[in-house]
């Protein structure tokens, strides 16, 4: 392939994603999937993550009550990744229109935005200790608007290598995204139906 | 003298207005239609919403039914409506293009493009276009 050629073919790719993201938008439909998808991605999903990284493992993180820590990082989660999932949702419809099993459909869908969004959080353990750690700008920050809260200043923060976390994160919250998705477009079918109905 | 029409359709209740204006030309001119369907590239509703995908094969199958007293062709493409609609036209040497104005205007257009703007510019042909606004 010429380099002419291969600016071609980077241009008409450019191009052709440009066209179905833009498809995907087309509808409002697909603004609210990408609002409850985000939404329970982050908050539900991000919810049996932080359980599993700050409870579970007694990962570094401020010393805040566990529900607003959950919070803090959730809303973190759901703005710094729905631009992501913003461009996620069209690539799991564009694999799922390649599917001619339509019973398949919905499993294509759920594990591409899974795998997508788990693959994206992976460097979430990192970012999160160097934003967010117990010793952290934000981490502080966050102790001195929520209040620190003893119970968990007095919890033993087990040290583990950031590399462990991240594969941990990829590993571990590939799947629970997977549920995850399937719960959300579960959530915009059953509202689409409403809609047609009423 | 208009010998071969083009109109481009979604099945929507709009683009059917254009295809009811292209059948009264292509009877006015004794001129043939050609009905072009284009799936988009992505449709939310494929995944979310499925009941409410468009049936192009009954649509288009009921073009001879609807139009007897005019030679009517129908086909059906996937892509970027405008340029698959302006494709078509060259490839089936169409005298006329025909499409709803659904897009020229408001959010719409801001955020997706307007198909007949862009079919207007790029067409090789003459292009009508028609006051769809009653049906969106």
């Amino acid at each position: 392939m010429t380099a002419v050629e291969m600016k071609d073919a980077i241009a008409r790719t450019r191009r052709g994603v440009a066209a179905g993201v833009r498809a995907f938008y087309a509808r409002p439909m697909g603004w609210f999937a990408l609002l409850v998808t985000s939404a329970s991605l982050a908050y539900a999903g991000g919810g049996a993550m932080f359980w599993f990284h700050a409870i579970y493992r007694g990962e570094n993180g401020p010393p805040i009550s566990d529900v607003w820590h959950w919070l803090f990082d959730s809303t973190l989660g759901f703005v710094g990744l729905t631009p992501a999932l913003f461009l996620i949702l069209p690539g799991a419809l564009w694999a799922v229109d390649r599917v001619r099993f339509a019973r398949a459909k919905t499993a294509i869908y759920v594990a591409v935005v899974g795998v997508g969004f788990g693959v994206v959080t992976g460097p979430g353990p990192f970012l999160h200790d160097t934003l967010v750690g117990r010793n952290a700008f934000l981490g502080r920050l966050a102790v001195d608007i929520l209040g620190r809260d003893p119970a968990v200043a007095a919890r033993a923060v087990e040290e583990h290598s950031t590399l462990s976390e991240m594969a941990l994160q990829v590993v571990v919250g590939t799947p629970v995204y997977v549920a995850t998705a399937l719960l959300a477009l579960a959530f915009v079918r059953m509202i689409a139906r409403r809609g047609a109905r009423g | 003298m208009l010998q071969k029409l083009l109109v481009g359709t979604d099945t929507s209740a709009a683009a059917d207005l254009a295809v009811e204006a292209a059948a009264d030309l292509a009877r006015a001119h004794d001129a043939e239609l050609v009905v072009l369907y284009v799936k988009p590239p992505l449709d939310a509703r494929e995944i979310f919403d499925p009941a409410k995908l468009p049936d192009p094969d009954g649509y288009l199958g009921r073009m001879r039914e609807r139009f007897p007293e005019v030679k009517v062709r129908t086909r059906s493409e996937a892509g970027d409506a405008a340029e698959m609609i302006c494709d078509v036209a060259e490839e089936e040497e169409a005298d006329a293009i025909v499409v709803g104005n659904r897009g020229t205007h408001g959010k719409r257009r801001w955020f997706l493009g307007s198909v007949p703007n862009a079919v207007v510019q790029h067409a090789p042909c003459s292009v009508f276009i028609v006051d769809t606004r009653s049906a969106q």
